[in-house]
């Protein structure tokens, strides 16, 4: 059994901000769906917290509804079973339900959350060890040691650099589709929009104060239609995205291309281009380069870093191939 | 330790548990409901699934202070008596050999059967994609799934 911690299960965010009041920062973990915290408090011992807080019975975080200005917001707490089946959100933003209903298991589907997926735990095969296995080598910056297996340049005495990848499936489509979160902390709400959310840093991964939450997420509508996503995995289930890749393709008076892949480097990695002359071949190839440039995978994954790289393009392509549009 | 009420497999249970605790101690070591596996308790494997309020979710990733409320089946209470079409059709089509994702299999079975009862060949390998079966090569564990889905068509239901 896991070591013991205290539970609070706060019934509204006033009944919140009143128990982390008396909680010193780091002494507790939020928990929603449960899945990802969970594991990674069984094989990570050293990061019990003293309290566990549920955000399960806060009513403000569920519901989807349609806002002003096409604009749709997603509850935090909404289950990436329920996203998958929401018929707004596959009326409205289908590529959303698709890409929920493609991560991780069945069985995990029905507890994780929207919320969970962005926030989830960036990964790296020194880390994401059992304990034994940890115990035998030595813990790595992420664990709360001082090494990093991947990296010697980043070997004790210099500065923690930790290059876990970030594995979110939703991250990337939600960037495309121009989201902003909505955060609530003991200083009252906030938003923030989710291209300035996520920092280089694997072990930091976000610009989340210490007692924030996500209440919800709201996504703009208006290029929904144009956005697919593809992801490069083992087995067609289960695992996290080795190389996952969203597409927009917005064709008018002038032509938008903007790429963003997960699975790679420690955040997801966005490339918005634009042309007026709507020399659509030139571009993808700008994208694909760029794409190829930014990438720095590492050996942290089942495919090598190489061949990871080489399938932003291929899957680039196969988005574009998704969204109609032809090479010539 | 918390008080928590829930029902499993239809009755009603009163316990005081530890915080950190999961569904699945729970359910094996409270309960003694052994039927359901521990397996990776991490989340990989899938063999500690159980019904909650009617969906398969891993009980291994669930505190089962977390289950208040909740209603839980376990691989003990699908059916009284007699086999459920799906065990049935499992014995028939030999989908199972070392059992040890067999309860899962089958709760995972049916809740699809429940939602889906006429699958298709897709929905069935969607349904069993979440638990990991090391010995069959999961065809017989489909062509059983398919193979109860008839018998529950014509009218033998648990």
């Amino acid at each position: 059994m896991m070591p013991s911690f205290a539970y609070e299960r706060p019934r509204s965010l006033e009944e919140l901000g009143k128990l982390l009041e008396n909680l010193e920062a780091g002494s507790f973990l939020f928990s929603a769906g449960a899945t990802d915290v969970i594991s990674g408090l069984k094989s990570h011992p050293q990061s019990y917290p003293k309290t566990l807080i549920s955000l399960t019975a806060l009513s403000e975080l569920k519901g989807v509804r349609l806002l002003e200005k096409n604009r749709l917001s997603i509850g935090a707490l909404t289950k990436l079973s329920e996203i998958a089946e929401n018929a707004l959100i596959l009326k409205q933003a289908a590529v959303v339900a698709q890409t929920a209903a493609k991560i991780a298991s069945p069985q995990i589907r029905n507890r994780a959350t929207i919320a969970g997926n962005i926030l989830v735990n960036n990964r790296c095969s020194y880390f994401n060890q059992s304990r034994h296995n940890r115990l035998v080598h030595q813990f790595c910056f992420k664990a709360g040691g001082d090494i990093c297996h991947l990296i010697p340049a980043a070997r004790e005495g210099h500065s923690p650099l930790c290059r876990a990848r970030f594995v979110s499936d939703l991250a990337p489509v939600l960037l495309l589709l121009r989201a902003t979160l909505q955060l609530w902390g003991p200083d009252g709400y906030r938003k923030i929009s989710l291209e300035d959310f996520y920092t280089p840093d694997g072990i930091r991964r976000n610009n989340l104060k210490s007692g924030e939450i996500i209440t919800a997420i709201e996504t703009d509508l208006s290029c929904a239609k144009n956005v697919t996503y593809e992801k490069l995995r083992i087995r067609n289930t289960l695992d996290f995205p080795s190389v996952g890749v969203a597409v927009m393709l917005n064709v008018t008076e002038s032509m938008e291309l903007a790429v963003c892949y997960t699975g790679v480097n420690t955040h997801p990695v966005l490339i918005k281009l634009s042309d007026d002359r709507k020399n659509g071949k030139a571009m993808i190839q700008a994208a694909c380069d760029q794409a190829k440039k930014s990438a720095q995978p590492l050996r942290q994954d089942h495919f090598p870093p190489s061949y990871r790289k080489e399938m932003i393009a291929v899957l680039i392509h196969q988005n574009l191939q998704k969204l109609g549009w032809k090479n010539d | 330790m918390k008080v928590i009420t829930l029902k499993v497999n239809g009755h009603c249970f009163v316990k005081a548990v530890c915080p950190s605790m999961t569904l699945l101690e729970f359910l094996r070591e409270e309960l003694h409901l052994t039927g359901t596996k521990r397996g990776c308790d991490v989340g990989d494997c899938g063999c500690c699934t159980v019904l909650l309020d009617g969906k398969p979710i891993l009980s291994c990733l669930l505190p089962v202070i977390e289950a208040e409320g909740c209603e839980v089946v376990t691989i003990e209470g699908i059916s009284e008596c007699r086999l459920h079409p799906v065990q049935e059709a499992m014995v028939e089509q030999g989908a199972i050999q070392c059992g040890f994702c067999t309860p899962a299999m089958v709760l995972n079975g049916v809740h699809l059967l429940g939602t889906h009862p006429r699958p298709t060949v897709d929905q069935v390998k969607e349904c069993v994609s979440g638990t990991l079966c090391r010995c069959t090569g999961y065809t017989k564990i489909e062509t059983a799934f398919l193979e109860a889905a008839k018998k529950m068509e014509h009218g033998d239901n648990p």
